[in-house]
């Protein structure tokens, strides 16, 4: 395993300039792909990824566990925001299996490139990236990430198969919110803009609720998100889908307000939900509402973002982070509260390799 | 063209120049009269606008009929405010003698709630015994003579309408051999049951425990919103009524149509929706055929986020 972490950390460290070939060609193949990324969004994702793959980072992470019987594990990889399966990959090879990825069409040349920086490096790792077809008929195992209907089908295909349910971890659709009690210093507005505009709000970790006192005037709040649109301008097409949303909530008489050029569109009413690039701005009288919600909506939600005062007051049910973390989760973190390595390593029992 | 006309030709839309004629004039009329319609200003109105306010073009206080959404958890329900139940009737009913024949039929609904009065479903299936059932029609739930009853011997064929989930549950119980000319419709729900199964997969055991082939299984798509119904008569694909066109377009961007295929959500104009708003933009996610579109499931807006379209088909 060593030699494949040092493996992992000398392409990340190669990755971590912006000029190398291998990263410049992925990216440009990237922008030319159905998607909305931006430069600056993919470069944001490449290069907050890769700081963190270190040889000590990469151990503490992975502490030796190990599976005593390599699976081919199929991953099918979201495609809704830059190298989304990155710690997929890295989890699967690290706990000693077998990869086999389908990339999305929204995203196909980062994450199969990055590999591919790996493998130079130990080319007898074994990862392959596959059609659909072919990881179902070659994965023993399986990780996926998608919407309801995605989860739902691969769950029948995964049985169709003969793949045990145990073997599945399948990830549904989550959000993430943001709890503010109006003491948000600016820049604590600036993180909570970046929490919610940085990958024009697609992907889990995105803040798509904002929960605010009924007193508290949003207005530096929104000048936050107009500065951060320049920072990381949204995708062209932003503004045409939220267009739609604009003109719903002008016509039902909603409260909302907008970027100039409709880079975003913050409404307000109540914590429902809205689609990318639109943020619900929710208001309470009282905590403990926002608390009710997290508590109830446990299940739908990723990450809640607050100012570490207001930690000890919110749920421990989810995962609490400081505002602007959303989009920096660790590598270490649990999408949807599970311990990746952990599966993978109690795919075939949970026994530490020995060191070396 | 007067709404009048419209009311009374609407049935008789054809494909080509004349239902878009019509589905103009029906716009033009709409937003003359629904005045967040024309605030609206785009064409497909979300679905979600009947959560928030009347649809209307007119005086909600004079609608015949409201129908809701049956709404789950904390969602808001959707209120579509009827004005004239003989249009609904017209609809309904004309679809149905176009696709099942012109009956009579012995028609037994099991349908969760139908005492509910604000339910479009249970009004469908009501009117559907009015126009076409025998004396033999009836709803039922735990309680299964009349469907015992028809089953020892209908004087028609009979037409089962349930939701998903309660007509697996029915079979799940025992076997109901039913005669070779019936029907079994359903009408969706099954996300509702225990543990989420294709549709081929659900229509393969309501076949087997209702004894009859799988093109005798048909499924009926519609909603509060809608007037109008389509109906998959066998198989997944749903084919509207002629004055109703499905197509499936860019969620994000509802006036780019996606080709056949590709997945997307389910933009609808139902010219049945005279005195509310024909041009909605629904959330449910859906593949358009050439002959029809076939629904893959909900599309909430927090799906949108950090949505995932790999599956090539349901």
């Amino acid at each position: 395993m060593n030699a494949l972490i040092e493996a992992i950390a000398g392409a990340a460290a190669d990755w971590r300039n912006p000029g190398h070939p291998r990263r410049r060609q992925s990216v440009e193949r990237t922008l030319k792909a159905d998607n909305r990324f931006t430069e600056q969004s993919i470069a944001f994702a490449i290069n907050q990824q890769m700081e963190q793959l270190t040889i000590n980072n990469l151990h503490n992470w992975v502490r030796d566990r190990c599976t005593p019987e390599a699976l081919k594990v199929g991953v099918l990889n979201a495609g809704n925001i830059p190298m989304v399966g990155l710690q997929d990959y890295l989890a699967v090879l690290l706990t000693g299996h077998a990869y086999r990825g389908v990339v999305s069409s929204k995203s196909p040349a980062l994450m199969p490139a990055f590999a591919a920086s790996v493998e130079r490096r130990v080319p007898w790792v074994d990862s392959e990236f596959v059609s659909v077809d072919q990881l179902w008929s070659a994965a023993e195992a399986l990780l996926a990430t998608g919407s309801d209907v995605t989860a739902d089908w691969c769950r029948r295909k995964a049985r169709r198969h003969g793949m045990p349910g145990d073997r599945c971890l399948v990830r549904g659709h989550r959000y993430s919110i943001a709890v503010l009690d109006g003491r948000e210093n600016s820049d604590d507005c600036d993180r909570l803009a970046e929490d919610v505009m940085l990958h024009g709000g697609a992907g889990c970790r995105s803040v798509a609720l904002i929960f605010a006192p009924r007193t508290l005037e949003p207005d530096r709040y929104l000048e936050s998100l107009a500065l951060c649109s320049t920072v990381f301008p949204p995708h062209p097409a932003t503004s045409g889908a939220l267009a739609m949303s604009q003109a719903l909530l002008k016509a039902i008489d909603t409260p909302h307000a907008y970027g100039e050029g409709l880079e975003f569109l913050v409404s307000r009413g109540g914590p429902d939900v809205q689609g990318p690039g639109h943020v619900r701005w929710a208001v309470y009288d009282e905590l403990e509402e926002a608390v009710a919600f997290i508590d109830q909506r446990e299940d739908e939600l990723q990450c809640v973002a607050a100012r570490p005062h207001l930690h000890r007051r919110l749920p421990d049910c989810c995962m609490v982070v400081e505002l602007g973390e959303t989009q920096r989760p660790p590598l270490d973190w649990h999408p949807d509260g599970v311990d990746t390595v952990a599966f993978l390593a109690g795919l075939s029992g949970n026994l530490p390799r020995p060191e070396g | 063209m007067q709404i009048t006309t419209l009311e009374s030709r609407f049935t008789r839309a054809e494909e080509g120049q004349s239902f878009l004629t019509m589905a103009r004039a029906v716009q033009d009329y709409q937003r003359a009269h629904c005045r967040m319609y024309a605030a609206y200003g785009l064409d497909h109105l979300p679905v979600e606008a009947f959560k928030r306010v009347p649809v209307t073009t007119f005086d909600p206080a004079e609608a015949e009929a409201v129908f809701e959404s049956s709404g789950t958890g904390q969602s808001a329900v959707s209120r579509h405010y009827v004005r004239c139940l003989q249009v609904y009737r017209r609809s309904v009913c004309t679809h149905f003698a176009a696709v099942a024949g012109p009956g009579p039929f012995t028609i037994l609904a099991h349908l969760p709630g139908y005492a509910v009065q604000t339910s479009s479903l249970v009004c469908m299936v009501q009117l559907l015994m009015e126009r076409f059932g025998t004396a033999e029609s009836a709803f039922f739930l735990d309680d299964c003579l009349p469907l015992e009853r028809a089953m020892a011997g209908s004087a028609a064929p009979i037409v089962l309408f349930g939701a998903a989930f309660g007509l697996l549950d029915l079979v799940d119980r025992q076997v109901w051999p039913l005669p070779a000319d019936s029907l079994v419709i359903e009408t969706g729900g099954m996300k509702t049951y225990r543990q989420a199964i294709t549709r081929s997969e659900l229509h393969q055991r309501l076949a087997e425990g209702f004894g009859l082939p799988t093109r005798r299984i048909w499924s009926e798509y519609g909603m509060c919103e809608l007037m109008s119904q389509a109906y998959a008569k066998g198989g997944g694909v749903y084919q509207p009524p002629p004055w109703m066109r499905v197509s499936v377009v860019d969620s994000q961007q509802p006036d780019r149509v996606l080709p056949d295929g590709e997945p997307g959500a389910l933009a609808v104009i139902d010219l049945a929706n005279l005195y509310s708003v024909s041009w909605l933009l629904t959330e449910d996610l859906g593949v358009g055929h050439r002959h029809g579109f076939e629904v893959l499931g909900r599309l909430p807006a927090s799906a949108l986020r950090g949505c995932n379209f790999l599956i090539p088909s349901a």
